[in-house]
């Protein structure tokens, strides 16, 4: 009785500590397992960080981002006396014996040269940032570098006639641009993924040559024009960047702060003072300064408004007057010279911009969508003979034949949509057949976007990323593919004066090419690499900018 | 318990150090030490980094006499008498040299995007992100008093020798720390040039203009490689002179100007006198004197490589962060460039991998130092000092022997001090810095600090 008793009691004991054991050991081997997750994924990271760390810095000079710059990939170097050498990195080009200057070969594309026919199958020849042979039979040279890009398109950089905050280092400040850049800019990388490789970059300034005045009284201050006097600079940024870049004061939403688009009618424009925005064309030289600058003056460029009202007229015409009586002053003042006779040099009266576009060396960039704006515009340049472009345009449709004649460009954005004003249906507010309309009655116009700067790392869809698609959706208008291209590439560098460089692909231009794994205007295309001055400055595999998986 | 009291008593004791440490008495080490004020002193049984030829030697000696090293080795002969110090165990390095040592001097306007720094307890703003880089030139030992700043973060961390850096463009000082404030010393109170340098039109025009030749004519052997300047005949020297000296400010006295002498005279009259400042930037032209180039970032020195492309003598010495050098390693020329890096894993640009710039210099054949504090000049934290920044890089990719040597006789020879400081050989100081174990690992500990044989740092 008593044994059993015990035995029970045992019994009993032992299945409590089993069970004390049971519930003792689960939970130690639970926390354990708790404790131990967090320190294996600790080593783990610290052990992957090291060997990360280790790989990069021990193996190759530049492990993780290689430069695209520098390293062009599927370059292939001709089998031939050469072949034992194995042209891996850009050293084996320096060192060909020869001192020869870097070829560069990019064959079997189809070649979209937008000025001329289109080129099956193509080579395309790059010495020394320029092409130098364009065909379908050319004899590559033996040290040419080749990049394959056997069914690929190969077409002409884009130009984004307007573009900010791209290649600079951010921030107001003033003086020389060309001192200012910064070719490490994560933007021209976004840039080049998109396609541009050229760009009239507005240049972020403190201040205009203005003075701040209320505008809705129409006062304009006359002495208070362009370089007039440049030592009273006085800051004139109350005008705001949504209107420099829409040419309307557009309301920024509350919670995002991206710009709400407008689809009201236009308004008539007020007169605002005459503050000229600086502006200069950059390529996108990632990494490196060299031919960065393209042209240190893009546009003469004015806010809207500026030229609107007879004061602000008169005081244009007189600076145009003032300019052109510099010039022939100059004229005989070189004459004088040369004849012996000691003169005085003229006294300089107007901004250099002013006397650039009276030269014709540079063009005058204003916003205006109104069709009387319009008109008012281009009357002042028949009368004062520049060369005008037009920046918005809504309403050009309305007066295709005027804008012919009277030689001006335009800068449209396909995708703007503004309701016609109330009586005016037939005659105002935006139409998506525009770009059809300015075609056919042979108006150049270029493509710009809605924003111009890259916003949100080029996810915000309207910003400068946006261009290729807002040219397609010219296409979308009406307007054939190949002008809808020459939007993004000829035109615009017409515009500047820089035709003879950029915007196609021309034997003596410069080699700026984007070789793409599809049409151009095809928002599923990408770019693959893009080519500046006849250096790799993208490829899409190693920047991975862009996704990196095929299509289909 | 027992720690805090005596604690206590050592605060509330200031004058009884010394007993508070016995009573501690935490190592024979560090009471003999304490009593080292003795001239000739020798270190027992220690692992010597000497950095220099001699390599690493296990069980070693070091005869300190006079402030200076006599004599290392394994068998070296010293006096029976003389003070010894057992060094079981330990390790000791050459005392590091701090290449950056930011300091704000009366003045200073610092606006825009600036470094904060704590030194000693103290703020300062560096320059360098601000686009309006301040362009007027400083020389530092005449800002700053020597008494003024406050060395014992420095030296607590194994820094004994300290170059100063004001904002902006400046002459530096390089500074010896004693064991207090009042006993630090001028090693050399004019030094080294710095520019502040960024992309701005400023800024680099400050750079421009101080590198042309100001006296093409005259100046012989300087002409040869920089731009002739033919907006510049000798009719015009005086007029021509002002907007150079003009933005030295403080450099250039103005009544020093000789009278510009008549044309006919040209090749009789004297050669014009040379401000100082102009003679730094004379010898920057030559080749003699490093210029140094606190680049704000990678775009500022591709700009200043354009600009020192008419000046194929010059050398420079680029203070730069990690990405930026990294980005520009491959433009950087391999000669006469030396790249200043801070001692710590850097990020490559736009992604998360991390890296190791100054291996990767150390690849691209770029010599390199590290400037210590360059941005964790708030030493008191483990991660800035030195030592643990150094065990760390020295452990993702970077060698061993780079690593110690790029704190210490790398800085050193690029301050031109490399025969008196930076490495522990016969003959030159003894600014020694002994550790409680390896300087590669990161547990390692400082034990104390020596500037020329006298202890200015112990750890507890």
């Amino acid at each position: 009785m008593k044994a059993i008793k015990v035995q029970k009691q045992t019994s009993s004991s032992i299945m409590k500590n089993n069970r004390i054991m049971a519930g003792f050991v689960a939970p130690t081997s639970k926390r354990k397992v708790s404790l131990a997750v967090p320190f294996a994924v600790g080593c783990l990271s610290l052990a992957a960080f090291i060997i990360g760390a280790t790989s990069a810095s021990g193996q190759s000079p530049r492990p993780v981002d290689p430069k695209p710059a520098e390293e062009p990939i599927k370059t292939e170097k001709k089998e031939g006396t050469e072949a034992t050498k194995q042209p891996s990195s850009s050293e084996a080009l320096g060192k060909t014996e020869k001192p020869k200057k870097e070829v560069v070969a990019v064959i079997g594309g189809d070649i979209i040269t937008v000025t001329r026919e289109r080129i099956r199958k193509g080579t395309i020849l790059i010495e020394d940032g320029k092409i130098v042979g364009l065909g379908q039979n050319l004899q590559i040279p033996d040290n040419a570098v080749r990049i394959d890009a056997t069914g690929k398109t190969i077409t002409p950089g884009f130009v984004a006639i307007s573009m900010t905050g791209v290649g600079t280092s951010g921030g107001q400040s003033s003086g020389r641009l060309s001192d200012q850049l910064n070719p490490f800019d994560r933007n021209i990388q976004l840039a080049l993924g998109v396609g541009i490789t050229t760009g009239c970059l507005q240049v972020p300034t403190g201040g205009g040559f203005g003075r701040r005045r209320s505008s809705n009284t129409g006062f304009v201050e006359l002495d208070r024009f362009p370089g007039f006097d440049p030592d009273e600079i006085e800051v004139a940024n109350w005008i705001s960047e949504e209107v420099k870049s829409f040419g309307e004061a557009i309301p920024l939403c509350p919670c995002c702060n991206l710009p709400i688009i407008p689809t009201e009618p236009i308004t008539p424009t007020e007169p605002s003072p005459i503050v000229p925005q600086l502006s200069s064309v950059i390529k996108m030289t990632y990494k490196s300064l060299d031919g960065m600058v393209v042209k240190e003056k893009g546009f003469l460029d004015l806010t809207p408004g500026a030229l609107t009202g007879p004061a602000n007229q008169d005081a244009w015409r007189s600076q145009i007057k003032k300019a052109k009586e510099y010039l022939r002053d100059q004229l005989a003042h070189e004459q004088a010279i040369k004849e012996g006779r000691k003169v005085n040099p003229p006294r300089k009266p107007v901004s250099d911009e002013v006397i650039l576009l009276v030269k014709k060396e540079i063009a005058l960039r204003i916003p205006a969508n109104r069709v009387s704006e319009l008109k008012e515009l281009l009357q002042l340049s028949k009368e004062l003979d520049y060369k005008l472009v037009i920046s918005g345009c809504v309403e050009s449709w309305v007066i295709p034949t005027e804008l012919a004649e009277s030689g001006a460009s335009v800068v449209i954005t396909p995708r703007t949509k503004r309701q016609p004003r109330f009586g005016e249906e037939d005659s105002s507010g935006s139409w998506i057949e525009t770009p059809r309309v300015l075609e056919s009655a042979g108006v150049p116009f270029a493509v710009q976007t809605l924003g111009t700067a890259m916003s949100l790392d080029g996810l915000a869809g309207r910003d400068l990323s946006s261009l290729p698609l807002e040219a397609a959706f010219a296409v979308r208008g009406g307007a054939s593919e190949a002008k809808a291209l020459a939007s993004i590439t000829i035109v615009p560098a017409t515009m500047l004066g820089l035709q003879d460089r950029i915007g196609s692909i021309e034997v003596g231009k410069d080699a700026d090419l984007l070789i793409l794994n599809g049409p151009p205007l095809d928002y599923r295309s990408y770019v693959e690499k893009a080519i500046v001055n006849g250096k790799l400055v993208y490829d899409r595999p190693v920047d991975k900018i862009l996704p990196v998986y095929e299509k289909n | 318990m027992m720690y805090t009291m005596t604690f206590r008593i050592g605060l509330m004791t200031p004058t009884k150090n010394t007993f508070a440490a016995i009573v501690l008495a935490l190592s024979v080490v560090c009471t003999s030490v304490a009593n080292t004020r003795a001239d000739d002193w020798l270190l027992e049984n220690v692992t010597v980094h000497t950095v220099g030829k001699a390599g690493t030697i296990e069980q070693s000696s070091v005869h300190v006499s006079d402030g200076k090293i006599k004599a290392i080795g394994k068998d070296i002969s010293a006096p029976i008498s003389i003070k010894k110090i057992d060094g079981t165990g330990k390790h000791v390095i050459p005392g590091m040299v701090g290449l950056f040592y930011p300091v704000a001097t009366g003045g200073e306007q610092p606006a825009g995007e600036t470094r904060t720094i704590t030194v000693g307890g103290r703020t300062f703003t560096v320059g360098g992100g601000s686009p309006a880089v301040s362009t007027s030139f400083t020389v530092v030992s005449e800002n700053v008093g020597l008494d003024s700043l406050d060395w014992q973060l420095p030296t607590r961390v194994g820094v004994t020798t300290m170059q100063l850096i004001a904002p902006g463009y400046c002459q530096t000082a390089v500074v010896k720390p004693g064991s207090d404030r009042y006993s630090s010393q001028w090693v050399e109170a004019k030094s080294q040039l710095v520019v502040t340098l960024t992309n701005s039109p400023q800024s680099l025009d400050l750079l421009r203009n101080n590198l042309k030749d100001p006296t093409p004519s005259a100046g012989g052997p300087a002409g040869g490689s920089s731009r002739s300047a033919p907006s510049f005949p000798q009719r015009t020297g005086g007029s021509g002179r002002g907007p150079r000296t003009g933005s030295s400010g403080s450099g250039s006295p103005s009544g020093s100007e000789p009278p510009p002498p008549p044309a006919s005279e040209a090749a009789a009259k004297p050669p014009v006198e040379l401000t100082p400042e102009q003679k730094l930037w004379k010898q920057v032209r030559d080749g003699e004197r490093p210029l140094w180039l606190n680049v704000n970032n990678a775009a500022t020195i591709l700009y200043a490589l354009q600009i020192l492309k008419d000046y194929p003598k010059a050398k420079v010495i680029w203070i730069a962060n990690g990405t930026d050098a990294y980005q520009t390693l491959d433009q950087i020329p391999k000669e006469g460039s030396t790249v200043v890096l801070a001692p710590q894993i850097d990020i490559v640009p736009n992604t998360r991998n991390r890296m190791n710039v100054p291996a990767l210099a150390v690849n691209a054949k770029i010599p390199f130092a590290f400037s210590l504090g360059l941005r964790n000049a708030e030493l008191s934290r483990v991660e800035a000092a030195p030592l643990f920044a150094i065990s760390i890089i020295s452990k993702t990719g970077l060698s061993k022997q780079d690593a110690l040597r790029a704190a210490t006789l790398g800085p050193a020879e690029l301050l031109g001090l490399q025969s008196q400081i930076g490495s522990l050989e016969v003959g030159k100081l003894a600014n020694m810095v002994i550790l409680d174990g390896s300087p590669f690992e990161t547990e390692t500990s400082i034990e104390s600090v020596y500037v020329e044989g006298e202890v200015v740092y112990e750890g507890n």
